[in-house]
């Protein structure tokens, strides 16, 4: 009974896992396809597809974009949000609750939605679609993430800390820079992070709020247009190997401090 | 209803290290017995052991003389307070006590009457609808215990039950589980690292040491005839001392010590290092010269005297110099390095011949 | 200071979050003329999608769609995660917990253009099939495409959520059922899964309104077999650049996600102890 159990329980994680992984595994595989369509027989093994994507202007450039997109929409997420968690954390507010509460309020809306709200907006106020507003976009998504991540790392050990700096005669400033801070280092660091895959990986916002400069989701939707092909893998190969180099950071960042 | 309890020749280990070497353990039914050690003696590993949650590697468990060693924990007469009472959350009182009736196919008429009398039992009538997360530790511990009990297990395991309560409350609950134990006649296993707290209560205590037993038997005679150093120390304080056999004879064994020669009646235990063991409140302040042959008189210089509450705890320094302790009347008052005259019976000598510290 | 602290935020959510869905409630309620945008109030955009069949159907194909998917993925999810939280030892559960979602890191756009690839009708699993003598799969451009792709997305997401609800649960819960004679089936019944419904709720909560909302997994795998309410709103900023209509729309997605919040939170509140 145990055993038959103990079987089908293994068999059913293998089958998930099975599920979980096969678009990635066919998607990584079929990249170094050495063939013009991405389906069996697989014939190895080419980097030529990874040599096309990347010696292809509008691609890279609009890695690039995506780079900078993600790193300066995340920093700006990171400074808000680390701004917001030490404030709420030390000062008692009257309506804190809803503070909090707004700043929270666009993780609960789809993307698709905010998308719309700032296209309209940018519209009536004359502003032109680029990747400025795509930056602002994803800077929306992602400061309650990094509120989130670091308010929960701030803890009422840290108050004391402060407390004993501000004693030896410490400015606010140097309170927030020389201590605050530096303890919430990896908080901080992972919440950028993390920050930094969503951006990076988000299509709608981009797609709704970018014009002539695009980011690398927006590159590959129209390269789907053009049908399956082993170059638009290498392109989703590199996107996802990406992800997956920042995730593996936060998870590090976040585990050091646990252990 | 209650039923003996046999534990014979278990083994069982945990990645290379034995958890439980060999251990037998007889238990009379309707005996309240406590399973006393140190933290990772393997006391707690010998109750999952009878309660079902661990299997052996060798050895069975009989209850009632019925070998349940292959048993699940649903299919043995046993049931198992735990050491975080383990209350369901979402169930109120009366819910959590019905458990195992409502397993058990009892209908929902009988299961309500049944656990009213249960949490009546345990001193929380009237409680059926509280939910456990609005229960004081004591509380939780008698919802616990009435959970366990509804259910007329033969065998009633507690974990570590009163570890998470104050000292106070302890106590109290302490002569609250002895008297439900004997309203009840069921068996009780009870774990506890706490030497008192099985004085207080066991019928029979085992002592466990390093996954094995270091003594077993009433708690009298376990504080008082100790069979091992171990068991001598864990079971409260003692000074040990040196001791060589001068003359063997009909009379009995004339014993050199470093508080004298003396005469026991009980013929020394085989082993590596006889010893001799003293408990502080053994010794006692010598009045004049003593006459009596079965006392032995020593002198002592202080080291340090303490007020203890009940008694003056002393710090002495014998004749070849080592250290022992005595606890003193609280009158007591001596300087530092001033000489007493201390005396002891030689029937409260606990002879000992291993050699553990 | 401190309080001068929150106000940053506070101020680029209410400029860029709050003050846009402002304009955009605003805009459903004006209308797209000849020559641009006429501000005249109405609710004819909310008048014409209920008029309009085609986009009722589109409404309507989003809730089965997300049903479906919310369903089948906490069906098969949650036995994933309880084989996580209670067979693997508790050292390796992170790790294999971390490489369950790996996936999850994925954009949606990468992961259904993955999912086209797979399921095409010469794609590896129907060439997989074949050599196993199975019959093939001719699901790709369709609805059943759409919630595979869907289906992916959230067991690896509520995977997560219900391994977090169960992991926090006591052991000695089911310990203590066990020993008081609960079965596997009815320790299941009576003890872990009344525990852990606030956690797959909050879970399968998250899983309606990502799925609801979303525009590119219908988009790439449903192949135009039908429309969702995400993809009539694109129509309409696109093709028809009518933004007021693509407004309400939009707001009429955030409607019924706030009903199903307000059922849920008040369903929750009840089974809460």
């Amino acid at each position: 009974m145990r055993v038959a159990a103990g079987l089908l329980a293994t068999v059913y994680a293998l089958a998930l896992y099975a599920f979980i992984y096969l678009p990635v595994a066919v998607l990584v595989l079929f990249s170094f396809h050495d063939g013009r369509l991405p389906i069996p027989p697989f014939r190895p093994a080419t980097l030529r597809w990874y040599e096309d994507v990347l010696g292809d202007g509008d691609v890279v450039e609009a890695l690039l974009h995506s780079l900078a997109v993600a790193a300066l929409s995340s920093a700006v997420a990171c400074v808000l949000g680390f701004l917001a968690a030490w404030g709420l954390a030390r000062v008692r507010l009257p309506g804190e609750g809803a503070v909090r509460t707004l700043l929270m309020a666009p993780l609960t809306v789809s993307y698709l939605i905010i998308g719309l709200g700032l296209l309209i907006s940018f519209n009536l106020t004359g502003i032109d679609r680029s990747l400025l507003t795509t930056g602002i976009g994803h800077a929306v998504i992602n400061t309650p993430l990094c509120f989130a991540i670091i308010a929960a790392s701030m803890g009422a050990q840290h108050g004391g800390l402060e407390r004993a700096a501000r004693d030896l005669g410490a400015s606010e400033i140097r309170v927030l820079t020389l201590i605050t801070a530096p303890v919430l280092w990896p908080a901080i660091l992972a919440a950028f992070a993390l920050s930094v895959t969503f951006s990076w990986d988000e299509f709608v916002i981009a797609f709704l709020l970018t014009r002539f400069d695009v980011t690398l989701p927006v590159e590959i939707w129209s390269m789907l247009r053009s049908g399956l092909s082993p170059r638009t893998n290498a392109a989703g190969s590199i996107v996802f190997l990406v992800s997956v180099a920042m995730v593996l950071l936060v998870e590090l960042l976040l585990l050091r401090r646990r252990a | 209803m209650s039923a003996g309890l046999t534990v014979e020749a278990v083994k069982k280990r945990y990645a290379g290290t034995a958890a439980l070497d060999d251990v037998s353990v007889e238990v009379a039914a309707g005996a309240y017995a406590v399973v006393l050690g140190p933290s990772g003696s393997g006391k707690s590993t010998l109750l999952g052991l009878l309660g079902g949650f661990i299997d052996p590697d060798a050895g069975r468990v009989l209850i009632d003389g019925r070998d349940v060693t292959p048993l699940a924990p649903v299919s043995r007469p046993t049931t198992t307070v735990f050491q975080d009472y383990a209350l369901f959350p979402h169930m109120d009182l009366a819910d959590n006590v019905a458990f195992g009736l409502r397993m058990r196919g009892w209908t929902r008429a009988v299961r309500r009457a049944r656990a009213a009398e249960m949490l009546s039992l345990v001193g929380l009538d009237g409680a059926e609808r509280r939910r456990p997360h609005a229960l004081s530790g004591g509380q939780r511990q008698r919802v616990a215990l009435a959970r366990a009990l509804a259910v007329e297990p033969q065998v009633l395991l507690l974990d570590e039950p009163l570890g998470a309560l104050d000292l106070g409350l302890r106590r109290a609950m302490q002569r609250e589980l002895k008297a439900i134990q004997q309203r009840l006649g069921t068996t009780f296993v009870h774990v506890t690292h706490d030497q008192e707290e099985a004085m207080a209560i066991a019928d029979t205590v085992v002592v466990m040491q390093a996954g094995r037993v270091a003594d077993a038997g009433p708690p009298d005679r376990v504080y008082l005839r100790p069979a091992n150093a171990f068991t001598a120390g864990f079971m409260g304080e003692i000074n040990l001392l040196p001791a060589r056999i001068e003359a063997t004879g009909p009379d009995g064994t004339v014993l050199d010590t470093p508080l004298g020669r003396c005469q026991v009646l009980e013929p020394p235990p085989a082993g590596p290092q006889l010893r001799i063991g003293v408990r502080p409140e053994q010794l006692k302040l010598a009045v004049g010269r003593s006459d009596e042959e079965a006392t032995m008189v020593f002198e002592a210089a202080v080291i340090e005297s303490v007020f203890a509450g009940p008694h003056q705890r002393a710090r002495l320094q014998i004749a070849d110099g080592t250290e022992i302790v005595a606890q003193l009347p609280q009158s007591f008052a001596a300087a530092p390095e001033a000489r007493v005259s201390l005396q002891l019976k030689t029937s409260d000598l606990i002879l000992l011949s291993d050699s553990e510290a | 200071m401190a309080v001068a602290a929150v106000v940053p935020a506070l101020l680029w959510t209410l400029v860029f979050f709050a003050a846009p869905f402002g304009i955009m409630a605003a805009m459903s309620l004006w209308r797209r003329g000849e020559a641009g945008i006429e501000r005249v109030w109405s609710f004819e955009n909310y008048e014409a999608f209920l008029e309009r069949p085609a986009m009722v159907e589109a409404l309507w194909n989003s809730l089965e769609i997300t049903v479906i998917v919310t369903v089948v993925s906490v069906l098969l999810a949650y036995p994933l995660a309880a084989i996580i939280a209670f067979r693997v030892p508790a050292r390796w559960q992170r790790l294999v917990l971390a490489l369950a979602v790996l996936p999850f890191w994925t954009s949606y756009v990468v992961r259904s253009y993955a999912w086209t690839l797979v399921l095409s009708s010469n794609g590896p699993l129907n060439r997989g099939l074949e050599a196993v003598g199975l019959p093939v799969l001719e699901i790709a451009a369709s609805r059943a495409a759409t919630v595979t792709g869907f289906v992916h997305f959230f067991v690896m997401l509520l995977t997560l959520t219900i391994y977090a609800s169960l992991a926090q649960l006591p052991r000695s819960y089911a310990r203590a059922a066990a020993d008081l004679g609960a079965g596997p089936v009815a320790r299941f019944r009576y003890i872990i899964l009344p525990l852990t419904l606030p956690g797959v709720a909050v879970g399968a909560f998250l899983t309606f309104v990502l799925c609801l909302g979303d525009y590119v997994t219908p988009q790439i795998l449903g192949g135009g077999s039908e429309l969702t309410l995400p993809q009539v709103i694109m129509l309409q900023i696109g093709r028809r650049a009518d933004l007021p209509m693509a407004a309400a729309l939009s707001i009429v997605l955030m409607a019924i996600v706030t009903l199903v919040w307000l059922a849920s939170a008040r369903w929750l509140r009840l089974d809460r102890v």
